[in-house]
């Protein structure tokens, strides 16, 4: 617990009402997604902090940094709070809300570059900037999240990584406060010349400040960060009608085409990644697999659990891949299209019709008739693969055209406003996590969730994982294909604590296969006891996470919360003579 | 006292990942920078505990022993408007009640005496008058003198005429529910009141969290409507409709006729020919969607069946619980009504329908923690003006003399110019050309 005086000069340093140690208040930043299986015990709460403070501005942090320099206290920085690597770790830690802070500092149009504080939300620097005909890249855990947050400090994958990479590649400099409260701003803005580099002419740290997943908050508070930005060639604004859980969009400009893509198997799906991102096409992408999909379109889990069981899904839905592309000009759409139509067919490759009737509601007896159907038939796009014409076809008639457009505004929402997030995929059991998934090759992504469903299978069969049919990789290309990733997602129940125990369990083994097949750095292989594990293939690299611990905190004045605790051993430092 | 009521919302509180999707609009409706919150709360206090996210984990906190109920607890649960936006945004991305955790956690505080000092007088005043505000100005049917109304049950009609509590103390509102009264009789509505035993509807209460006192308020008004024998009640604010069609079904019961807004059946009258709205109102006007009339008004569903297991671990239930979004409020009448006005010139606002931003005036706010209710009110104004809007027109007492009264206050935070407000009552009866 915090001394009245240390509570008192903290307040004095941001205003008292903006300190807060209630312990109701403490526990809203002690709970978060996923924590029963960081936690060993199972339980759903990670540390209480002593106290949240809410800084204004950059001199408030750096202010109260200093305190905890002095006060034997530490900090964790906070934006929009997505993620339980927000949360503290141990006794005296304080929480730095940064929510006040939330201005968007600059919008350089011409340079394409912003400027912004931690709780400026991707989507409203979207909505800004979509009127400039500029766009970012925003993760997708969905478009409220902290672009700064991201960019700085955890992980960075996104469903526009095509276009535009993912968060790590779109750092342009920031103002740091340092651990030991000093201010640092980095790249070109350090020397005064404008944002447009974080590699200098001032210094160029940008790989210690976020290294490969992130620093987690643990090497000081980041109070701006420069963010490159790309073309949009979309609409300015989108009109919307609908009401919730269906948003609509009005019309889709012509120069834009969602397209939901169905693969006959991994390889041809892997290859359409590769040719789209080569011939520049695909400005978003995303593999969803057969059960998403199958969450995707029904609203409740009843409906979910009868369509599922028709093997339709199964059959039609294993290698789906959503799809966007946007033309310049209707002629570069038109040519974007060409190439599009050829390489699908080329690689045998569906393009859904989406104005077919919805899932949802089909009554029984026809979902009986469609599973004895589906049973005989192998390959139900058959016809519509083997003539591409009739996919068209489909496409154009004016069967359903709520449903079209109902369709077609889940697309838009998913890939280019990141408007409807992933907590869809809590509907069915409550919790989910992700193992594998690193930024590396589009193929070795679907190596790495071919492995975690077969691995899975063993939990489904003991039923303490959701029988989802095992492969949950999810995940889409960055760069024009040169990268790609695939996540290995798991639904289990944070109820039943074996389903817990397994889900804690498949995590170690997904970064075990990681080091044994040699699949990179997992998205999961986060935190000391992780990188002890792989550092050790792959350059040593937590000892060097140590080292700039070390020397960036001397007086441990930052949590070191999922980064490194340079006093604490793990077995392999041990092992390792780390 | 138990916790058992919190306790079986615990999956649903179990269910927030905090995402804090609560504290802003929909995402695929955000247009305007500016207008994106709409946790009226959690703009104002900013910690994280005073959104509807900080609701859920401090209820799960309680059960899990992990705090105790005290003050500090009880403001963060009480700063709040009761909007129910949180339960929207929830609803949009998943399937877990918010609201419900919200009001059954005021009800938890107040059992054990932790209710602000402020609501401990006005549910006070509840019981003994029947009004929040205490001994009224006025008897409840005083702003019906001079109007020749019949008063029920005495006398019978097919429409009853319900004002609300708030003409009690305010004249202008007393005003709207006259005109309202013109307007009725003028397209020949058989019309009845109840005069000064018209009983509270008991929102305040609901919204402070005595359920005690709402369900019997509840039941003692549904009794009186019983003995009316009328075919429609017709409520004049959107407050009262919200408590009969929403949160009566879920306490008490519900009145066993149809229940109507004033805007609801003013359309029947006109789509039906029996009123007409020949006279222009010139003016830019812009809409301010009650919490009560519009997401909070949405028919209390009953469900009824079993949780059942599938595919390993994924529950659901048989059938489907019903998710109630908000969607199924009051919003096109008022809507229909202002388009069919001619010479209005009707500009929506930012945030609108399921996802409006609430005035303010609800929860038991201004009384208690009125920099709350006054920050809401502000921030909604500008909102107003920033869309062109020269009248901001609304459909509930609570919320137009809030707008009115925190105008007229102006509080700390100076707003550049008044901006004009209004019931959509008054618009129509200057349009039905009854003004003289
Ligand atoms: C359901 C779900 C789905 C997700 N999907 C994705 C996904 O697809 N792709 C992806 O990349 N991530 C994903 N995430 C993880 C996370 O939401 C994002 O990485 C997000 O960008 C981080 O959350 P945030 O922006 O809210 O930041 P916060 O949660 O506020 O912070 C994230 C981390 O950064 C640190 N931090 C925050 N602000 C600062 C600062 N100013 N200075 C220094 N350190 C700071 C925090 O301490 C914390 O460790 C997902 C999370 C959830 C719960
Ligand atoms: S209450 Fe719902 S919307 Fe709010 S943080 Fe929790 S899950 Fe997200
Ligand atoms: S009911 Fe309204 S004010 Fe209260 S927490 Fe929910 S959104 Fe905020």
């Amino acid at each position: 617990m915090l001394s009245s005086e240390e509570i008192r000069v903290l307040g004095d340093t941001v205003g008292p009402e903006w300190v807060c140690t209630d312990p109701c208040m403490m526990d809203t930043y002690s709970y978060y997604m996923n924590p029963e299986i960081v936690n060993q015990e199972g339980s759903l709460w990670l540390t209480r902090p002593e106290a949240v403070v809410m800084p204004a501005n950059t001199r408030e942090v750096s202010e109260v940094v200093r305190l905890c320099n002095r006060l034997n206290l530490m900090v964790k920085p906070i934006s929009t709070g997505w993620s339980a690597t927000a949360a503290a770790s141990r006794d005296r830690v304080i929480v730095l809300d940064l929510k006040r802070m939330d201005r968007i500092i600059e919008i350089d149009v011409k340079n394409q570059i912003a400027v912004v504080e931690p709780y400026v939300k991707a989507i409203i620097l979207q909505t800004i900037l979509w009127k400039e005909g500029l766009n970012l890249h925003v993760v997708s855990c969905g478009g409220n999240h902290s672009p700064l947050a991201s960019t700085t400090s955890a992980w960075g994958t996104g469903l526009d990584g095509p276009s535009m990479s993912y968060s790590g590649r779109n750092l342009l400099g920031v103002e740091w406060v340092l651990p030991t409260g000093d201010v640092l701003i980095l790249g070109s803005a350090g020397e005064g010349a404008g944002w447009f580099t974080a590699d200098g002419p001032g210094p160029s740290l940008r790989g210690i400040v976020r290294g490969y997943q992130g620093a987690f908050g643990s090497l000081g508070v980041f109070t701006k960060a420069a963010l490159k930005l790309y073309q949009w060639d979309g609409p300015p604004e989108i009109e919307v009608g609908g009401c919730s859980p269906h948003y609509i969009i009005k019309d889709l400009p012509s120069n834009i085409g969602l397209f939901m893509l169905s693969f006959p198997d991994a390889k041809a799906m892997v290859e359409a990644g590769y040719r789209m991102g080569e011939a520049g096409i695909n400005y978003a992408d995303f593999r969803l697999p057969a059960f998403m999909c199958a969450i995707g379109s029904t609203d409740d889990n009843l409906d979910l659990k009868r369509i599922w069981e028709t093997g339709l899904f199964q059959k039609i839905a294993n290698y789906i891949m959503i799809t966007a592309v946007i033309g310049y000009s209707p002629r570069e759409f038109e040519w974007k299209m060409k190439a599009f139509r050829q390489i699908l067919s080329e690689v045998g490759g569906v393009n859904l019709p989406i104005n077919l009737p919805d899932n949802t509601r089909v009554p029984e007896r026809l979902l009986k008739r469609i599973r004895r159907i589906v049973e005989f038939i192998d390959d139900p796009l058959k016809l519509l693969r083997k003539l591409p014409f009739l996919q068209d076809l489909i496409s154009r008639l004016p069967i359903n055209k709520r449903q079209r457009q109902k369709n077609l505004s889940e697309l838009f929402w998913v890939m280019l406003r990141h408007a409807n997030n992933t907590q869809g995929n809590f509907r069915p059991s409550q919790a989910m996590l992700t193992t594998m998934g690193t930024f590396d090759t589009w193929d070795l992504g679907i190596r790495q969730s071919d492995w975690i469903a077969q691995k899975k299978q063993e939990y489904i069969k003991k039923g303490l994982f959701l029988d989802d049919g095992g492969d949950l990789g999810c995940g889409g290309t960055f760069e024009q294909g040169h990268m790609g990733y695939l996540e290995g997602i798991t639904l289990y129940s944070s109820k039943d604590p074996r389903s817990v125990e397994a889900a804690g369990k498949v995590v170690e083994e997904a970064v075990q296969a990681c080091i044994d097949e040699a699949f990179g750095i997992p998205i999961a292989g986060f935190g000391q006891e992780m990188n002890a594990k792989l550092g050790p293939h792959c350059g040593d690299y937590h000892k060097w996470m140590k080292r700039i611990k070390e020397a960036l905190d001397p007086n441990l004045a930052v949590d070191p919360f999922f980064y490194v605790d340079p006093g604490k051993k793990t077995d392999e430092d041990d092992s390792q003579g780390g | 006292m138990d916790l058992i009521r919190l306790k079986s919302l615990k999956t649903d509180m179990e269910k927030c990942f905090r995402c804090s999707l609560c504290k802003m609009i929909p995402l695929p409706v955000v247009r305007h920078p500016e207008f994106t919150d709409a946790c009226p709360a959690s703009r104002l206090f900013h910690f994280h505990g005073y959104s509807g996210s900080g609701k859920q984990i401090m209820a799960l906190s309680l059960l899990d022993g992990r705090i105790e109920p005290d003050e500090a607890l009880a403001r963060a649960v009480f700063t709040c408007t009761a909007c129910g936006y949180c339960d929207v945004a929830c609803k949009f991305i998943m399937d877990a009640e918010r609201h419900r955790v919200n009001m059954v956690l005021r009800e938890h505080l107040v059992d054990r005496g932790l209710s602000p000092p402020a609501h401990k007088k006005v549910r006070e005043n509840l019981r003994t008058y029947g009004n929040p505000k205490g001994r009224p100005e006025r008897t409840a049917g005083a702003w019906a003198e001079g109007l020749g109304l019949k008063v029920l049950p005495e006398r019978k009609a097919e429409v009853l005429l319900f004002a609300g509590c708030v003409p009690s103390n305010d004249p202008q509102s007393a005003e709207v529910v006259r005109k309202l009264a013109r307007l009725l009789l003028h397209a020949g509505v058989d019309l009845g009141i109840l005069g000064d035993a018209e009983p509270g509807c008991g929102l305040p209460a609901y919204w402070m969290g005595d359920r005690d006192l709402f369900t019997k308020m509840a039941s003692d008004a549904v009794s009186i409507f019983s003995k009316t024998n009328v075919r429609t009640i017709v409520a004049a604010s959107g407050s009262c409709l919200g408590a009969f069609r929403s949160k009566y079904p879920e306490y008490a019961r519900a009145p066993d006729v149809e229940v109507l807004h004033a805007t609801e059946f003013l359309l029947r009258l006109i789509s039906e020919g029996r009123l007409s709205l020949p006279r222009p109102v010139r003016a830019r006007v812009t809409y301010q969607d009650p919490c009560y009339l519009g997401r909070q008004s949405e028919p209390y569903a009953k469900w009824e069946g079993v949780e059942r297991t599938a595919l390993g671990v994924m529950t659901y239930t048989d059938p489907p619980k019903p998710v109630s979004r908000g969607v199924k409020g009051v919003y096109e009448p008022p809507r229909q009504i202002l388009r069919a006005i001619p010479g209005i010139e009707f500009n929506e606002m930012y945030r609108i329908r399921e996802y409006s931003f609430c005035c303010g005036a609800g929860g038991g706010v201004p009384a208690a923690y009125p920099e709350l209710a006054r920050s809401a009110a502000q921030h909604r104004l500008t909102e107003a003006r920033a869309v062109g809007g020269e009248l901001l027109v609304t459909a509930c007492a609570y919320c137009e003399a809030h707008f009115r009264r925190v105008q007229e206050d102006g509080g700390s935070q100076k707003q550049p110019e008044k901006m004009k407000v209004v019931d959509i009552i008054e618009l129509v009866y200057e349009a039905a050309g009854l003004d003289g």
